[in-house]
């Protein structure tokens, strides 16, 4: 119960963080007209709204509003507060008009308040944490489930299936690479890449003639998954960050996603060997019904149980992860604000405590309240 | 790694018509100057010498040019003739209308959209005059490239032999000789930094591993033997909490609050490194050297007890509901011997095959405590070498580490089939 309490805090400041943290106001009246900035922007990008010049100044705390509702933590997380420059203790006397306006968490070497960095550290956490286990869960579950239902000795193809088929990723890799580097534009190519789609429907319609071969298709994804176990995470991560030109938030993404598919796939392949032979799934089978049905309808809810759980601490790895690329100011975009660029500045201010301590103890408390809930989700499956 | 050296080669700004050269050279002293791998599979149209083209701009519009014409004497022709006209240029000195063809020569060199390279060579005739002939030429050139493209059947792949004389052979067959390269951050061997850097992570990965079993063996073991009760569901809650409580947070707090003299703890110094390596490390000055390593050690062991004890408690309480605990207990054995001669071996099982699974975790740990402190050991130095783009110790470091973890597991499995005769590894047991 108090878990949940947490996780819906938690969910709530990811997700309304810009509501809560933000410099421009919630309602204001200005020269007798009434505006309400925070949820005017998109609509004005569109043109539909116009708003005065005073406006499109970039600081909206000298804006005279005749009235103003202001958001709960005046400040966006980019705001620099030219008053308060250089790592204002939260406890200091602060050069801030009024007690409303007061930096709660001190601020930063350039004056950004630190509590609205905080607060857009819940999103920026949660999002990568939740997209790229979102990710890693759909392709760790995919592969998992295909060796682990098919095995070594049960994906049975014809021999010239199986040969056609490998041959036909290659030459489809080679048309959609061309297509890509002439920006689809070219007529030859795109004839040849419509000829080898039309050649793969044809291997796949032909009738199962000659010899049946079974693909080890669970050694090839074991293969797979301990390849990439065998390099750790961080330094996976951090040999591959270089080779992107500029890497964007999506490709840390996808990158952790791509270093923890395996663990989830791994525990889903030995719940799939554990399941298949059953009598229910047998007694499915005798029944006809598909593979994919029997994978989707009868094995995957009997093994999502102990599943949930790697999610949970797959996401807590996924979360420290990010904050360690943050801290060591590798990969993330320029200028990204999260935990780990908040508590990078510690480094060169040692005595700025509030820097270290607030970023911390949130992610303290994420990692603590999800390796409780796997904690939970454990005792309950077993 | 080329682009640093081109970079650093005398002057900050290099015309892409002359880089070709500079990059060239550099790729003969770095063996870069063949191809990648053993075979390729191209379009017919492309030549078997295309790696050869080392600048990376000029490969990117000399591919675009290929693709789009399909004709590759024609393209290497006109890029010949673009670099000769920029010699020229260089050679003769003409004032402004040198650097005004400079200029548009860099432009040319860096696109393959022939329009953009029709509109350079447009100037009043005053400028044009000086090179009227090479001009000339290059339109007219311009006008064959944009009549030319590729025939149909030359986009069809076309698989090429290398022959052994191809960059992965080279890199491989040095690798197996034991020569994994040289940083081009310093020139020095990566082995020999390497070496200097490994002592440090062994010292402080080890030390952390002894401290934290020496912590979690009799804790684990006594929360198992004791009642169920609050208190211990306490424990297990702090055993959690400290187990979450990130390293870094941790080291980064205690690194600027233990360490300066106002409270009184300054001898946690944690400068010094290489000093303290120059003078023998350990053997010489044991006290500082452990002195050195407390706090880092520290937050390396702390969350890895936590959990050993939490694993010791619940694989040492599983042991005691076995049966033959049992038959044991019946026959009236007493306590310590029941503990430590029946149920100990056998729940030290688990935890010795443990060790060598935690060993890539506790390398990734130990880069950001390395960083924090300052330790000179391999996590400081991958990250070092990453951050100076010295790719040749970073991915000679990926290897090791692989190896490394690989042979972790090998080891965990040959410990498990050791020490417990019930496990075999056969074909069926692996299918299961």
């Amino acid at each position: 119960m108090k878990l949940k309490i947490f996780f819906l805090i938690v969910l709530f400041l990811a997700i309304f963080g810009d509501w809560i943290a933000n410099e421009k106001p919630l309602y204001c009246q200005y020269q007798g007209k009434s505006y309400f900035p925070l949820f005017e922007v998109p609509f004005v990008k569109l043109g539909w709204i116009d708003w005065p010049a005073a406006f499109q100044n970039e600081n909206w705390g000298n804006v005279p509003f005749e009235k103003v509702v202001k958001t709960l933590v005046p400040y966006s997380p980019e705001t620099i507060d030219r008053n308060n420059l250089g790592l204002k203790s939260p406890f200091a006397a602060q050069n801030t008009n009024g007690f409303r306006n007061r930096h709660w968490m001190g601020t930063d070497r350039i004056g950004r308040d630190v509590l609205a960095g905080w607060i857009r550290g819940f999103r920026l956490a949660l999002g990568i944490g939740f997209l790229s286990i979102f990710i890693a869960g759909l392709v760790g579950i995919f592969l998992g489930g295909l060796a682990g239902f098919y095995g070594n000795d049960r994906f049975n193809v014809p021999v010239y299936k199986a040969f056609g088929l490998f041959f036909w990723i290659i030459g489809f890799v080679y048309w959609m690479y061309l297509g890509l580097e002439t920006n689809g534009n070219n007529l030859s190519v795109l004839i040849w890449l419509a000829i080898w789609v039309f050649i793969g429907a044809l291997i796949y319609i032909l009738p199962a003639l000659g010899k049946s071969t079974s693909l080890p298709i669970d050694w090839i994804i074991s293969l797979i998954i301990q390849a990439i176990d065998a390099i750790p995470a961080l330094f996976f991560l951090l040999a591959l960050l270089p080779l992107i030109k500029n890497p964007t938030l999506f490709h840390v993404i996808i990158l952790i996603a791509f270093i923890r598919w395996t663990g989830i796939a791994r525990l889903v392949r030995a719940e799939f060997l554990s399941i298949r032979d059953l009598e229910y799934i047998q007694a499915a089978k005798l029944l006809g019904i598909k593979n994919f049905l029997i994978c989707w309808k009868h094995i995957l809810p009997n093994a999502m149980g102990s599943v949930w759980i790697t999610f949970a601490y797959s996401f807590a790895g996924a979360i420290l992860l990010e904050a360690y690329l943050g801290y060591l100011g590798i990969g993330m975009p320029a200028g990204t604000i999260s935990w780990g660029s908040q508590m990078q500045q510690v480094r060169e201010n040692p005595s700025a405590w509030w820097l270290a301590v607030f970023p911390g103890l949130a992610i303290f408390l994420i990692l603590f309240s999800l390796q409780k809930m796997g904690e939970k989700l454990e005792s309950k499956v077993s | 790694m080329l682009q640093s050296k081109a970079r650093s080669n005398g002057s900050f700004y290099v015309h892409p018509l002359a880089a070709e050269k500079v990059y060239r050279a550099e790729a003969v002293r770095l063996n870069l100057d063949r191809p990648l791998f053993y075979f390729a599979m191209k379009p017919v149209m492309f030549p078997d010498t295309f790696y050869k083209v080392q600048y990376p701009e000029a490969v990117k519009v000399q591919k675009k040019l290929l693709l789009a014409t399909g004709d590759w004497a024609l393209v290497q022709t006109y890029f010949q003739t673009l670099t000769a006209f920029y010699e020229k240029v260089a050679q003769t000195e003409n004032g402004q209308v040198s650097i005004f063809w400079k200029q548009q020569l860099q432009e040319m060199a860096n696109t393959a959209d022939l329009s953009v390279v029709k509109a350079a060579c447009q100037a009043s005739d005053e400028i044009r005059e000086p090179y009227i002939e090479e001009l000339r030429k290059i339109e007219g050139l311009l006008i064959r490239l944009s009549y030319q493209s590729p025939s149909f059947f030359s986009w069809l792949p076309f698989p090429r032999w290398n022959g052994f004389d191809n960059q992965f052979h080279l890199w491989f067959s040095k690798i197996i000789h034991g020569d994994i390269g040289i940083s081009s951050r310093d020139g020095r061997p990566v082995l020999d930094k390497l070496k200097e850097a490994i002592p440090w992570t062994l010292w402080v990965n080890g030390l952390a591993i002894l401290l934290a079993y020496m912590f979690a063996m009799p804790v684990g073991i006594l929360m198992a033997v004791l009642p169920k009760s609050g208190l211990l569901r306490w424990i297990n809650n702090f055993l959690l909490a400290l187990y979450a409580l990130p390293a870094f947070w941790v080291g980064s707090m205690l690194l600027f609050q233990a360490t300066l003299p106002e409270y009184g703890f300054s001898f946690f110094s944690i400068s010094g490194w290489s000093g303290l390596q120059r003078e023998g490390g350990f053997l010489s000055q044991p006290i500082p050297f452990l002195l050195h390593l407390s706090l880092p050690v520290f937050c390396m062991s702390y969350g890895l007890a936590a959990y050993l004890t939490s694993y010791m408690q619940s694989t040492f309480s599983k042991v005691l509901k076995e049966p033959y605990m049992l038959f044991a207990k019946t026959k009236g054995i007493s306590r310590t011997r029941l503990y430590f001669k029946h149920a100990l071996p056998n729940a030290l099982l688990p935890q010795i095959v443990f060790v060598a699974g935690i060993i890539p975790a506790l390398i990734t740990g130990s880069v950001v405590i390395e960083v924090i402190f300052n330790i000179p050991g391999m996590g400081r130095l991958f990250i070092d070498s990453m951050l100076s783009q010295d790719f040749t110790t970073v991915y000679s470091f990926v290897l090791l580490v692989s190896v490394l973890t690989a042979v972790g597991l090998i080891v965990s499995d040959i410990l498990l089939v050791v020490t417990d005769p019930r496990i075999r590894l056969s074909r069926e047991n692996r299918n299961e």
